[in-house]
């Protein structure tokens, strides 16, 4: 099957699975026990001569299956319903949350590469010596912190400590500083600030950009890293014990070449699937580091909509959850085959 | 003739000195032409941006799709009303209407503009856009917003809001001119019934004035649908201080800029002297400290739980003052806020069909009397806010007219509480051989709520009659739903005023008509047909003498029903610099449904020292 075909044919299988996953979702929000969805729909101001009308337009005492017909209909008419907890249409808040957490997580992710990576290798190649336990000893702790504190460390150090010491300090939160926000205006394409103020050719609005990503790109990367390194080391060993590479070390190669052209692209195939998981799971929002520093996305929209029992967005964040996961699944899935030229589809 | 000569010498020196002053005097001039100042105290203006860290989401910033709830900080300081508060007192003064007179009947209020206001945009305010502004919210009638207020005024609102709104629904509403032009700068606005604080609802977010032309150029109104482009973009389109100039949704990051033409509000105070504002949501409490602390930010809100990271611990719990232990911080306060925190005890519980429980804890009045008289009140305020809360003596939050002093808050006696609970064990049955166990409910994540539920239950528990609570809770959704239906056999919610009128506590707590959204009363299964009656008296009285009185005696019998053990009114404070002076706190829009805060802050003429 050529890669065109195996695309094609994983875009079909996509629209089944958000169908199912719709239709699974919506019967979980309006079968669980208690939860009246109106409360959606309203506040304590809403008089209760209003919830009938409510209830009508939402189609809230049809059958289920109605409902969903109904939601399917609007659907297919390019209409996913209105986000109450958001304050907006469902497809207006994924447009504006998930080029959020996009950013942030291609930057967390670059990051935990960068180091994990590396230091997966260092860890195989120095099996059991002092650098290999060193870098366990790094990546285990880095992953064992709990999230939330590893942020408010961050801040406290790298933001409040310099800050009051009159040294240059990293932002706290938020994408942008409000003295660049008001002195600075760009047009954003993508909702990435970082690649708009180059596609702007902005330089204190880029600046400014990547140094608020710094802290929660960084307490993300510290906390998905150990995985990848330490999936890393085994693939590393595993790799390096396989006949091939003995034959090319006793072909007289360079180490270099051994580890590095040889080793280091079969090891990397698991580690692409945990690479690839990690960072469709990231882009589905990290609900904590969001809300530390402030970084409205993904994740804070569905925590917001979960506890507000706002089913219309629970219904639209899970769809666009989906299609990541399947999406990301794919991406995986090809590089494989660009990492490995025996597998083919 | 020779001496009025003038030299060439003393000619050159008094053209120069003249045309110094004449240039001196023409950059001023044109300073102030910039800066729309004259005729206005001249002010420098600060360039600085003055950042707000908000405490709370912003979900939208549309006037009429706002609950009163979190956009008030940026709507406060970008549009107005016809009337509203006096700074910090409790009066109404008129705002962009220069007077107002009510009709002999009461049902109809005409308003005077002042002239020569102008939005943001430049359009005028005239009569025609108080009424587009006012049908706006009508016909929108997002469920999401206070827009019940005008719904229960405005002729015609009410019977709209039950349709289905279609776009012949609304054309049989406009066709009540329930908001009539008079002329250009006289509006008439008709209300189906006589009501005594129709001028308060115009206090809330929704009622705020805007251009008509902006709302037509972006999104225009759709019956029944919120605009979501006035919603979620920045608009200028306000005539107050400050004009929204940008709204990143994602980041919920408002920038307002000064308006150098505003008209100077009823005080006639010129421009603002503050050149930018932001405000930008940091939902993280340990942020906001971090920023305050270290000069990042300007003013922002502590919860009381942390305050104490800016305030003096022991000063505060023994001396009631507020001492800052942060360097260029203070924390100025404390504020009643209108929110009421009580605990409902249910006298009819409901099963899931709808019918009564065969048993009904709380309908013996001797029990309901015991819960008061076991709870420790002192105890729940320190352990809860720091004191930073008022006990209430009833429904009505301390600073709401119709507030009467005079009724004694309850006081904690647990000899009384076991003599009452011994007492209604015998009528009913229980012992301590043969306990009734009674759930105590909040939900998942409330703090006080489970503060106050642990609190009664450790204080019934600990007498020994029988009577044994148990504290719950469920998830936020599964609560409401509960609650709702009349399944909860007591629980601790809160209840917030939009403005400052007891019509906004007696009504949800005494009126068992009202449905169960509105009203705590038929949730609680609490019906008293002379609280009703007395609520309906006050709400047709137009003396306010003796509506005081009347709100005064429907407290005093809601309190002798002891439906309602009422737990605490939250204190509102501010952290700011200490170089910001001139701020207010519009306490009547201080309604945060979901974390009871301290109101919103009025950034106008604030500056900087």
């Amino acid at each position: 099957m050529k890669l065109s075909s195996f695309i094609l044919r994983r875009l079909i299988l996509l629209v089944f699975v958000l169908f199912g996953v719709a239709v699974l979702v919506f019967l979980l929000t309006r079968a669980a026990p208690g939860i009246d969805p109106i409360f959606a729909y309203v506040t304590p101001n809403t008089p209760s001569s209003a919830y009938p009308v409510i209830r009508e337009q939402h189609h809230l005492n049809d059958p289920l299956y109605v409902q969903i017909w109904y939601w399917f209909w609007d659907v297919l008419h390019g209409d996913l319903g209105y986000s109450p907890s958001a304050g907006m249409p469902v497809s207006m808040a994924a447009a504006i949350f998930f080029p959020a957490t996009a950013e942030l997580t291609i930057a967390a992710t670059i990051i935990s590469l960068s180091v994990a990576i590396p230091l997966g290798i260092l860890s195989a190649l120095k099996s059991n010596k002092w650098q290999d336990h060193a870098t366990r000893l790094f990546v285990m702790t880095s992953s064992s912190m709990a999230v939330f504190w590893l942020g408010l460390m961050l801040q406290f150090v790298f933001f409040y400590l310099l800050r009051v010491n009159g040294l240059p300090s990293l932002p706290p939160a938020g994408r942008i500083s409000p003295d660049v926000l008001v002195s600075q205006s760009i047009t954003h394409y993508t909702g990435l600030n970082v690649l708009d103020s180059v596609l702007n050719g902005n330089l204190p609005y880029l600046v400014d950009s990547l140094s608020h990503l710094v802290l929660p790109a960084t307490t993300l990367a510290l906390v998905s890293m150990g995985l990848t390194a330490r999936i890393m080391r085994s693939s590393m060993l595993e790799v390096l014990g396989q006949d091939y590479i003995t034959m090319a070390r006793g072909k007289g190669l360079p180490e270099r070449v051994v580890i590095y052209k040889h080793a280091f692209k079969n090891a990397m195939l698991p580690t692409t699937t945990v690479v690839g998981l990690s960072f469709a799971s990231l882009l589905s929002g990290a609900v904590l580091t969001e809300k530390i520093f402030a970084w409205n996305g993904m994740g804070s929209w569905a925590a917001n909509a979960a506890l507000a029992n706002d089913t219309v967005g629970i219904i639209g964040f899970t769809l666009v959850t989906a299609t990541i996961f399947v999406c990301v699944n794919l991406v995986v899935d090809i590089v494989y085959a660009i990492l490995d030229p025996r597998i083919s589809y | 003739m020779s001496d009025t000569k003038v030299s060439r010498r003393k000619f050159i020196k008094y053209a120069a000195g003249g045309a110094i002053i004449v240039g001196v005097a023409g950059v001023g001039l044109y300073e102030a032409w910039q800066n729309g100042l004259l005729g206005a105290t001249t002010k420098p203006v600060d360039t600085t941006p003055f950042v707000i860290d908000a405490w709370t989401s912003i979900r939208q910033v549309d006037p009429p799709s706002d609950n009163n709830n979190n956009a008030p900080i940026i709507l406060n300081q970008t549009y107005e009303p016809l009337v509203w508060f006096d700074k910090d007192k409790f009066t109404l003064i008129p705002w962009l209407a220069e007077s107002w007179k009510a009709s002999s009947d009461s049902l109809t209020y005409t308003f005077t503009l002042r002239k020569g206001i102008k939005f943001h945009d430049g359009t005028d305010l005239n009569a025609q856009a108080v009424k587009s502004s006012l049908d706006r919210t009508v016909l929108i009638n997002d469920p999401q917003s206070a827009v019940s207020y005008l719904n229960n005024s405005l002729k015609g609102a009410n019977a709209y809001s039950t349709t289905k709104m279609t776009d012949a629904d609304a054309q049989a509403y406009l066709s009540n001119n329930s908001v009539e032009v008079v002329d250009a700068n006289t509006v008439a606005i008709h209300l189906a019934a006589v009501n005594p604080v129709f001028l308060d609802y115009l206090t809330v977010t929704d009622c705020f004035i805007v251009s008509p032309d902006w709302v037509q150029k972006n999104g225009g109104v759709t019956p029944g649908k919120p605009n979501t482009v006035m919603a979620q973009q920045a608009h200028k389109a306000g005539t107050g201080p400050f004009i929204f100039d940008s709204w990143d949704a994602q980041g919920q990051t408002a920038v307002l800029a000064r308006n150098p033409n505003y008209w100077g509000s009823p005080y006639n105070t010129g421009p603002p002297t503050l050149g930018k504002v932001v405000i930008r949501e940091l939902p993280d409490t340990n942020t906001r400290l971090l920023n305050i602390k270290s000069g990042a930010s300007d003013l922002t809100y502590i919860p009381p739980d942390s305050i104490f990271q800016l305030v003096d611990k022991d000063t505060w719990l023994n001396q009631g003052q507020l001492k800052s232990i942060a360097s260029g911080v203070q924390v100025n306060g404390t504020y009643p806020t209108l929110s009421v925190r009580y605990f409902a005890l249910n006298q009819n519980v409901l099963d899931a069909s709808g019918n009564p429980k065969p048993v009904q804890p709380f309908k013996n009045i001797k029990v309901r009397q015991a819960m008061a008289y076991a709870f420790d009140y002192a105890g729940y305020l320190k352990a809860t806010y720091n004191n930073f809360a008022l006990q209430p003596n009833g429904c009505v939050a301390k600073g709401e007219f119709g507030y009467d002093a005079s009724i004694p808050a309850p006081v904690q006696n647990l000899d009384m509480a076991k003599q009452l609970l011994l007492s209604a064990g015998q009528d009913m049955g229980f012992s301590q051989s043969n306990p009734l166990n009674v759930t105590v409910w909040y939900f998942v994540g409330s703090a006080n709520g489970k503060n106050a539920t642990t609190i009664l239950a450790s204080a019934v528990n600990a007498l020994n009659t029988g009577f044994v609570l148990t504290p719950n809770s469920m998830p936020a959704g599964a609560f409401f739903t509960a609650n709702g239906n009349g399944q909860l056999e007591a629980w601790v919610l809160g209840w917030p005023g939009n403005f400052t009128d007891a019509s906004e506590h007696v009504g949800p707590f005494g009126d068992f008509r009202r449905g169960a959204g509105t009203g705590i009363a038929i949730r609680a299964g609490y019906n008293n047909p002379n609280v009703i009656s007395l609520i309906d008296q006050q709400a047709a009285e137009t003396d306010s003498t003796k509506r005081a009185n009347i709100i005064s005696q429907i407290v005093k019998a809601i309190n002798n029903d002891y439906a309602y053990i009422f737990l605490d009114q939250p204190s509102g404070y501010f952290t700011i610099k200490n170089n910001v002076q001139g701020w207010s706190v519009n306490i009547p829009t201080n309604i945060v449904w979901s974390n009871f805060t301290a109101g919103i802050v009025y950034l106008y003429p604030v500056g900087r020292k």
